[in-house]
């Protein structure tokens, strides 16, 4: 697009002005200040692209004029204007929406003035940086930049760590948790020295105990000892008295009760004595004549009687066995063994013998007859035979006994009862031999009597006593023994009295050994008294002993020293041990609190936590350090193969205008514009104003250059102002260059600026 | 007991005090199981405490716990309480029977009247070095052995007591009651080799019931194995995909597969736009799933892309491109110039060591996850 005609009917300081035939390529128009320069600008810009903001000049309800337009393809365009209002003049759409441009691009990248120039805004919106300033893509990458920085910052300073930053603070968070944890294992690894300290305390503590309880129990046993004093001082009285009597020691119970033994029997003995008197004995060879008598005499009546028994007896068997002979009517004489042999060889004697014999020949005969005829009846008929013989036989041998008998002067006698009356003739035998035996002896105990009567007799006729004739001999015995017996106990009395008295003798010896040796009875009778005393003191010594020993665990002689020992009764360990319980009260709590605290466990565990989160949160933060490390990667990888077509026009422009010197840095995670040289980078902050202006042209020419769907007239309002002779010459080429294909309308109050264009440039001058 | 909860990024104080109250009661539920079933005898087979943290209180609240099982507890020590921390100030109970540093045998209740022969081990250093399996032999009688150990078949870290599961077979040893891995595990059946794992998960990567096993032994055969819950606090892993999803769709599905009062593992995977959410308001999105769920997110990984194939518009010579390309050469990198380029400015000097102290895998998911966020900050559409 160009700008064909320009016509003012009233505008600023502008009546009726008119520029017509303007050519394409560069319009110079100089002008003195307050010639009218800006006016004529803002009107140009402010009716191709009207806006609200325009100041000046200032507005007036007269503001009229018209604009001729022209576009690439070209169609012409009228453009009419009453005050801020601009249409065209057949209705046609305005530049604005023909040429997708707003007012504030336009009057910031192609209408400036050295203010609108300097308007760094324009370049830097997002718009016009990711369209003009970088490649596909990489328009979100400040953004990027921004918010990875931003998030990693908000993790961790950059420069330094704070508790401000989630990072510092956890660090801060792990320092203090590792001090609580160190403080809290300290406690733990207390605790084994608490309980060997306990141990320690508890044995020590043990240790002042006994030794309290020993002072304790000492004083205690001091007390007993004192309490004991009296009856120690009575004990030992009683001690001093047991010395004066300890002679009679050695006198024993038994010595005491000899002697009194001794006193009694020797008493008694002589009542004894005195009541037995004197006694006379008999003549010794009588006495034992007499004994003698009494001892014969005794034998002779115990044989005397034996034999009158006996006598007795012979004749009361005599009387038996001659009543039984009476009674069997057989005379002794036939009783005779001869006779008894008589008669049992007759009761024998009568040929049965033979007769047996011929009757058993004669049975075995008819046995062997009768094997050859009737065997039966003949045998019987034999037998019948035999038993008839035999009887008779038999019946005439016993008559024929009879009748012998009978001829002897015995009974009538079968001969069967031959044995049992034999046995009778044999005991009137043996009565009638005893008869005769009996008799004879009957006569000899008579005589033996009759000498044994003699004898008494003789004997006491010779003692001169007087007998009983009826019965001399027992008789005799009893004077006799009733003499003995009156001796013997005159004998008896009479031993008795030599012993008593030979007892006495000796008791008076033992007697008068005993006591010698205490100086006589009376001596005696003293030691046996303070011997007692000794035993009773000895007693009551025992007595006191045990009882004090009961009452202080001491011997008298512990006493006695325990007594006069000197006591410290200051040495007391009570309050040591009460310091010490109180320390093992204070260790135990440690100990107890040690146990139930859990705060270990829980810093432990709160330590893992924020370390978690510590690692997680420098990974986060790492993570983001790798994407800006990614993204510096990919931008110097990237802008060092390719630049954007507006970056590379820029930096031909400022090249023209620095005469080389300077060249733009197209990295898209620069924020603001940074021009570079052979030695370094430089920021606006860093730029001379006319650099400025010189960098902004550059860059504001290049997107001239691409922006919009037409290319737009550029306009510039006295920009060079602060560009000195070279940078302008470079700045006029640039603009030259500029307008070779694309409308330019230079405004100056310097009216040689046209001598800075390369000799030889056509210009469209116009001078106001 | 002891050691602390790991990985839990939001700490508040009263979850802290539930959580380190959660061991204790674990092993209070396992004192309560004993006393209700009336069982013979307890086995706590090593690493009871952790002696790095071990506090007297812990030693002293087992020792009671100990004390009101009233049955006889066999302990075996293991790597993480092999120095007995408080053992001469806080002594176990009578009924307490702890192995020593050689293999011996305890016969249960006693030699005259035994019914099992209990046979164990104790460490006697931190990183045991020994295979204490070979001091085991077991009898004719039921035999049970107790010791902390690191079978083959099952380690998933350090070696600690090596053992090998095939020198088990022949030891005459009926039930191998085994510590050290927290994982759940019964690696063989007669003879019985059983891990029964810890009792409460203390780490997004303990995750599922924890528990112990009340095992019945009949005539001489084990003839149930019961596992019973003690954990009260749960660890739980959820993978969700949101490809297709809307952040309705998404929520209802996590909500659905996340039991209420658990901690979480959240993983993303799949491509989608929630991804964009995620990554770049993942505080929203994290408050908005336990508010749904009513859990806590104990850690949050996003595996999950971008709805544009990263490939593909890797060739578009876009500034996007430029970044995809650029996350390459970050990730071809070697550690100390990865961490060099994180870790730029003066304060980050501070949390190097952090980055340090990271396994390649970790440190190098930030590269990708690093790329992927920068693309979908650089495709989001803010008008």
């Amino acid at each position: 697009m160009r700008i064909r005609s320009i016509r003012i009917g009233s505008f600023g300081k502008y009546r009726e002005w008119s520029m017509t035939d303007i050519p394409e390529g560069l319009t110079l128009i100089t002008g003195d200040n307050e010639s009218g320069k800006t006016t004529l600008m803002e009107f140009m810009r402010s009716t191709m692209f009207p806006t609200s903001r325009r100041s000046y000049p200032v507005p007036a309800k007269t503001d009229s004029g018209s604009m001729e337009i022209e576009t690439e393809s070209g169609e012409r365009m009228t453009l009419i204007r009453e005050q801020r209002k601009v249409h065209e003049i057949s209705g046609k759409k305005l530049p604005d929406e023909t040429f997708a441009m707003d007012s504030d691009t336009y009057r910031s990248i192609f209408a400036m003035d050295l203010a609108d120039l300097t308007d760094a805004n324009a370049i830097s919106s997002e718009r016009i940086r990711n369209r003009f300033l970088t490649i596909p893509g990489g328009e979100k990458v400040p953004q990027v930049i921004k918010d990875v920085g931003s998030s990693k910052t908000a993790l961790m300073n950059e420069d330094r760590i704070t508790e401000r930053n989630p990072i510092g603070s956890l660090q801060t968070s792990l320092t203090e948790l590792d001090r609580k944890i160190a403080d809290a294992r300290e406690r733990d690894s207390e605790y084994d020295a608490y309980a060997k300290e306990t141990e320690a305390v508890k044995a020590e503590l043990s240790r002042l105990v006994k030794m309290q309880d020993i002072i304790d129990k000492d004083r205690e046993r001091r007390n007993g000892i004192l309490a004991q004093a009296s009856n120690l001082e009575r004990l030992r009285s009683m001690e001093s008295r047991r010395v004066g009597l300890e002679y009679a020691a050695d006198l024993s119970d038994a010595t005491q009760n000899r002697y009194g033994v001794i006193m009694h029997r020797m008493s008694v003995l002589n009542g004894a004595m005195e009541d037995h008197g004197d006694i006379e004995l008999m003549d010794g060879d009588f006495w034992n004549g007499l004994r003698e008598l009494q001892s014969d005499l005794r034998a002779f009546i115990r044989e005397y009687e034996q034999m009158t028994d006996r006598r007795e007896q012979l004749k009361d068997s005599i009387a038996e066995d001659e009543e039984y002979i009476e009674e069997s009517r057989i005379s002794a004489e036939l009783s005779s063994p001869e006779k008894r042999m008589e008669i049992l060889e007759r009761s024998k004697n009568t040929g049965m013998p033979y007769v047996s014999l011929i009757l058993l020949i004669a049975g075995l005969g008819l046995a062997a007859a009768s094997f050859y005829f009737e065997r039966l009846l003949l045998v019987a008929g034999a037998v019948l035979a035999i038993i008839g013989v035999y009887g008779l036989i038999k019946s005439k041998m016993d008559k024929k006994f009879e009748r012998w008998m009978e001829s002897q002067g015995y009974p009538s006698l079968k001969r069967d009862r031959v044995p049992s009356f034999l046995m009778k003739l044999e005991m009137v035998y043996e009565a009638s031999r005893r008869i005769t035996n009996s008799r004879k002896d009957i006569e000899h105990i008579s005589e033996t009597i009759d000498s044994m009567n003699t004898r008494v007799s003789q004997a006491l006729d010779y003692l001169g006593m007087e007998i009983d004739q009826k019965d001399p001999m027992v008789s005799a015995l009893d004077i006799i023994s009733k003499e003995v017996e009156a001796e013997e106990e005159r004998i008896r009395r009479h031993d008795k009295l030599n012993e008593m008295t030979e007892e006495f003798e000796t008791l008076a010896d033992e007697l008068e050994s005993m006591v010698s040796v205490y100086g006589g009875m009376g001596g005696f009778e003293k030691a046996c008294s303070d011997r007692s005393e000794l035993l009773g003191l000895d007693r009551e010594i025992r007595t006191a002993r045990e009882s004090l020993m009961s009452a202080t665990g001491l011997t008298p002689d512990e006493m006695d020293a325990a007594l006069d020992e000197d006591v410290d009764d200051s040495i007391d360990m009570k309050d040591e041990i009460s310091e010490l319980n109180k320390t093992l009260g204070e260790l135990g709590e440690k100990m107890d609190r040690t146990l139930r605290d859990g705060d270990l466990g829980k810093l432990q565990t709160e330590r893992n936590a924020k370390w978690a989160e510590l690692v997680e949160k420098v990974k986060e933060w790492g993570t983001l350090s790798l994407e800006e490390s990614m993204i510096d990667l990919s931008c110097s990888d990237l802008y060092s193969k390719m630049q954007p077509s507006v970056i590379e026009t820029a930096n031909r422009y400022l090249g023209m205008m620095t005469n080389g010197r300077y060249s733009l840095d197209p990295d898209p995670r620069l924020e603001e514009i940074v021009i570079k040289d052979s030695v370094q980078h430089k920021t606006s902050r860093q730029w001379s104003s006319g650099l400025g202006d010189q960098v902004y042209l550059s860059i504001k020419m290049a997107v001239a250059k691409e922006m919009g769907s037409e290319r737009l007239p550029m306009i510039l309002d006295d920009i060079l102002v602060r560009f000195d002779q070279d940078r302008r010459r470079g700045a006029c080429a640039a603009i030259l260059d500029f307008a070779k294909d694309q409308q330019v309308f230079l405004f100056s109050c310097d009216s040689t600026v046209e001598n800075a264009f390369p000799s030889g440039t056509v210009l469209n001058k116009v001078r106001l | 007991m002891d050691t602390p909860f790991k990985n839990i990024s939001e700490y508040d104080p009263e979850l802290g005090g539930k959580m380190v109250d959660s061991a204790f009661a674990a092993l209070d539920a396992v004192v309560d199981k004993a006393i209700a079933e009336k069982v013979d005898f307890i086995i706590f087979s090593g690493d009871i405490f952790d002696t790095d943290y071990g506090t007297p209180r812990s030693r002293y609240l087992f020792a009671e716990a100990l004390k009101r099982a009233g049955v006889r507890c066999y302990i075996a020590y293991g790597n993480h309480d092999y120095k007995r921390k408080w053992e001469d100030s806080i002594q176990l109970p009578p009924n307490a029977v702890v192995f020593p540093e050689h293999a011996v045998n305890i016969p249960y209740p006693d030699e005259e009247n035994k019914i099992a022969d209990v046979i164990g081990i104790s460490h006697s250093v931190k990183e045991e070095g020994r295979d204490l399996t070979e001091e085991i032999s077991g009898s004719a009688d039921f035999s049970i052995a107790v010791v902390h150990c690191d079978l083959d078949t099952v380690s998933e870290g350090r070696r600690y007591a090596p053992a090998r599961l095939s020198s088990l077979m022949h030891k005459k040893i009926d039930y191998w009651a085994l510590g050290h891995i927290h994982k759940r595990n019964i690696i063989h059946k007669f003879p019985h080799v059983v891990y029964p794992g810890n009792t409460q998960g203390r780490s997004p990567r303990e995750s599922g019931e924890k528990g112990a096993y009340l095992v019945t032994v009949s005539n001489g055969v084990v003839e149930d194995m019961e596992f019973f819950r003690t954990g009260l606090m749960l660890w739980q892993d959820v993978e969700q995909d949101i490809t297709g999803k809307t952040m309705d769709s998404l929520l209802s599905e996590i909500s659905e597969k996340a039991e209420r009062g658990s901690f979480l593992k959240l993983r993303f995977t799949g491509r989608g736009e929630l991804d964009r959410m995620i990554r770049l308001q993942r505080d929203v999105f994290k408050d908005l799933v336990e508010r749904k769920t009513g859990c806590r997110i104990a850690r949050l990984e996003v595996n999950s892309g971008p709805l544009i194939d990263l490939e593909q518009r890797r060739s578009t010579g876009d500034f996007t491109s430029a970044v995809i390309s650029s996350g390459d050469v970050f990730a071809e990198m070697d550690r100390d110039r990865l961490i060099s380029a994180i870790c730029g400015t003066k304060a980050s000097a501070s949390v190097r060591h952090i980055f340090e102290a990271m396994a390649d895998d970790e440190l190098y998911s930030m590269v990708e996850d690093a790329r992927i966020t920068l693309v979908e900050r650089l495709t989001e559409d803010r008008s």
